[in-house]
């Protein structure tokens, strides 16, 4: 397989705590990939190893097949990049420092005017000074300086954040055409559902151990749901004691179950009882992902 | 028009950034000397100079290199070269630039996307500094037409050689180049803006007492030549005692070692 990231074995240590340890990624080329993990687990840590502002203690990394930091140079033309947390130039207007980093590059940024127009900036935004603009204005400041020249990898550290709605549908467009375009987007995000609604795979990031790697349709498929139900009257716990099921929780007349495969045999234990009311997650993902981040690999 | 080391673009934005900053240091450097100018061909201001110094104590003279008393144009125009504003200018302009464009740059994280854009890394410390060698060349220009503008305006052309003030300005280029070089590489080794401005300022600072101490004490005369201050006299070399022949190479040396180190740090360093 063809990848567009890949990291074997990188470590970064501060003073003794390992910030990331060992962690081997390996991002497919023409995909979305989500790195999910909560504040502090080591997600930025890992993309600034990747764009050399970092050095990692131990492992390689590789991006677009080339190796990081020896080739960057390599690279620089081929990827657009929102930092996490960064301070764009206040005393610039917005369209010099679209103009400022783009200059740097050696291709055109084909993709401004649409970018511009779809993020809804126009002229009179882009004549401001960045320190008047709204955390948001600058966020698509940054998504624009980011994509204008049509990269062939993205790297997005937390990119949707300062967004509101309407913007990040605009932004989950832009990650869609991207990938159908064959090029590949790196997506870090504490943001479950949003990985869920525009990643093809996901990787789960915790105390800086990389926990899970795989598509997000394989993993639904095989996960785990949590399911809570109520019930108009009493109910005998070992009924359910199915190969499929699981009971976490059991009352008098209510249970939490995990399902770990098809769903027929529960119901027809179910026709024995009337229901008040069954709570099945959207996705599975959003159970999964919180019980690893509770428990961590032992789950 | 491209140079392999730094980058026009980035140049060209930290110029635009702080034109208005070198408009007004040019303007008070451009000021102090036709001044000092003034006051020479103005006899009654230059004798009332001249009881001035007469007056001070000899430590002060040793210290400024300027002994007053019946003073010759040329030594009086120098005085003006290494007057206190004007070091003041010369010193924290390299200072306040080094800080600025590494070091906040790293605190505030906004090198992430340069660096990304900006390849190999050494071209942003390289940029900066080229930046400072500007600043101060366009200071010592302000200054150079100061007093120019002094000695034609004033009928002062007989007491002031240009050539003299031309090597001023010559060793007074590579002596700030190389300030430039200490600033920029201690500028690289912090993450905080104002512990990169305190550190550079302390340097200085300790340099500038040393070099004071060392003038001021007589069995402390042999170190001289080991003193940065030592190789900035504009006086010495109005009067022919500058010694051309190592200082030159000292702050070619000093500029070179410094920018090495700096260059070196900052790419081997996490931004």
């Amino acid at each position: 397989m063809n990848f567009a990231i890949k990291t074997s074995q990188i470590t970064k240590i501060y003073n003794t705590q390992k910030a990331v340890d060992d962690v081997n990624l390996q991002v497919p080329g023409g995909c979305v990939f989500g790195y999910l993990g909560a504040n502090g687990a080591g997600k930025t840590t890992t993309i600034r190893m990747m764009l050399n502002l970092i050095k990692p203690d131990a492992g390689s990394i590789e991006i677009l097949g080339k190796s990081i930091p020896d080739e960057f140079n390599a690279i620089t033309n081929k990827i657009g990049v929102v930092p996490g947390e960064i301070t764009l130039y206040e005393e610039l207007r917005g369209h010099e420092t679209l103009t400022y980093f783009q200059d740097f590059l050696k291709t055109e940024p084909v993709l401004k005017e649409r970018l511009l127009a779809d993020f809804k900036l126009n002229k009179r935004d882009l004549d401001k000074k960045v320190r008047h603009y709204s955390q948001g204005m600058k966020q698509k400041i940054l998504l624009v300086q980011a994509m204008q020249h049509n990269p062939d990898l993205l790297i997005l550290d937390e990119p949707s954040e300062k967004l509101d709605p309407l913007m990040q549908n605009v932004f989950y467009d832009y990650l869609r055409e991207f990938k159908n375009n064959g090029k590949t987007v790196f997506l870090s995000s504490h943001n479950l559902p949003e990985v869920e609604k525009v990643c093809d795979y996901i990787a789960i990031i915790k105390d800086g151990r990389l926990l899970v790697q795989n598509k997000i349709d394989d993993l639904k498929r095989n996960l785990p749901r949590v399911i809570k139900l109520t019930f108009k009257q009493k109910i005998n716990p070992q009924d359910f004691d199915l190969e499929t099921v699981n009971i976490i929780k059991a009352e008098e007349k209510a249970l939490n179950l995990k399902i770990s495969g098809p769903l027929e045999p529960l119901l027809t234990v179910l026709k024995k009882y009337k229901t008040y009311n069954l709570e099945i997650p959207e996705s599975p993902l959003e159970s999964y992902f919180m019980e690893f981040y509770k428990t961590g690999l032992d789950s | 028009m491209t140079l392999a080391f730094i980058s026009f673009h980035h140049f060209k934005k930290i110029f635009k950034n702080q034109l208005r900053v070198i408009l007004i240091l040019m303007f008070f450097a451009f000021l102090i000397e036709m001044i000092i100018a003034l006051i020479l061909s103005t006899s009654v201001l230059r004798s009332y100079v001249e009881g001035y110094f007469s007056l001070m104590p000899p430590a002060f003279k040793q210290l400024t290199g300027f002994m007053g008393q019946n003073f010759v144009g040329n030594q009086f125009i120098a005085f003006g070269y290494g007057h206190p504003a004007i070091l003041f200018i010369l010193i924290f302009t390299p200072v306040s630039i080094a800080s600025r464009y590494i070091t906040a740059e790293i605190e505030n994280r906004s090198i992430e996307i340069l660096a990304l854009r900006l390849n190999p890394r050494y071209k942003i410390v390289l940029t900066q500094y080229v930046f400072i060698v500007f600043m101060v060349l366009m200071i010592f220009l302000a200054m150079f037409l100061g007093s120019l503008g002094g000695k034609y305006f004033t009928s002062l052309s007989s007491e002031i050689d240009e050539g003299l003030i031309l090597q001023i300005i010559a060793i007074g280029l590579l002596f700030f180049s190389a300030i430039g070089a200490i600033v920029t590489f201690i500028a690289t080794l912090f993450s905080e803006k104002s512990l990169s401005f305190s550190w550079n300022i302390g340097v200085i600072l300790f340099l500038f007492v040393y070099d004071a101490l060392i003038r001021l004490w007589d069995q402390a005369h042999f170190l001289k030549p080991y003193s940065l201050f030592h190789w900035y006299q504009p006086v010495s070399i109005s009067t022919e005692k500058y010694d051309f022949v190592t200082g030159v190479p000292v702050l070619i040396g000093l500029i070179i070692l410094f920018l090495v180190l700096a260059v070196y740090n900052f790419n081997r360093r996490d931004l």
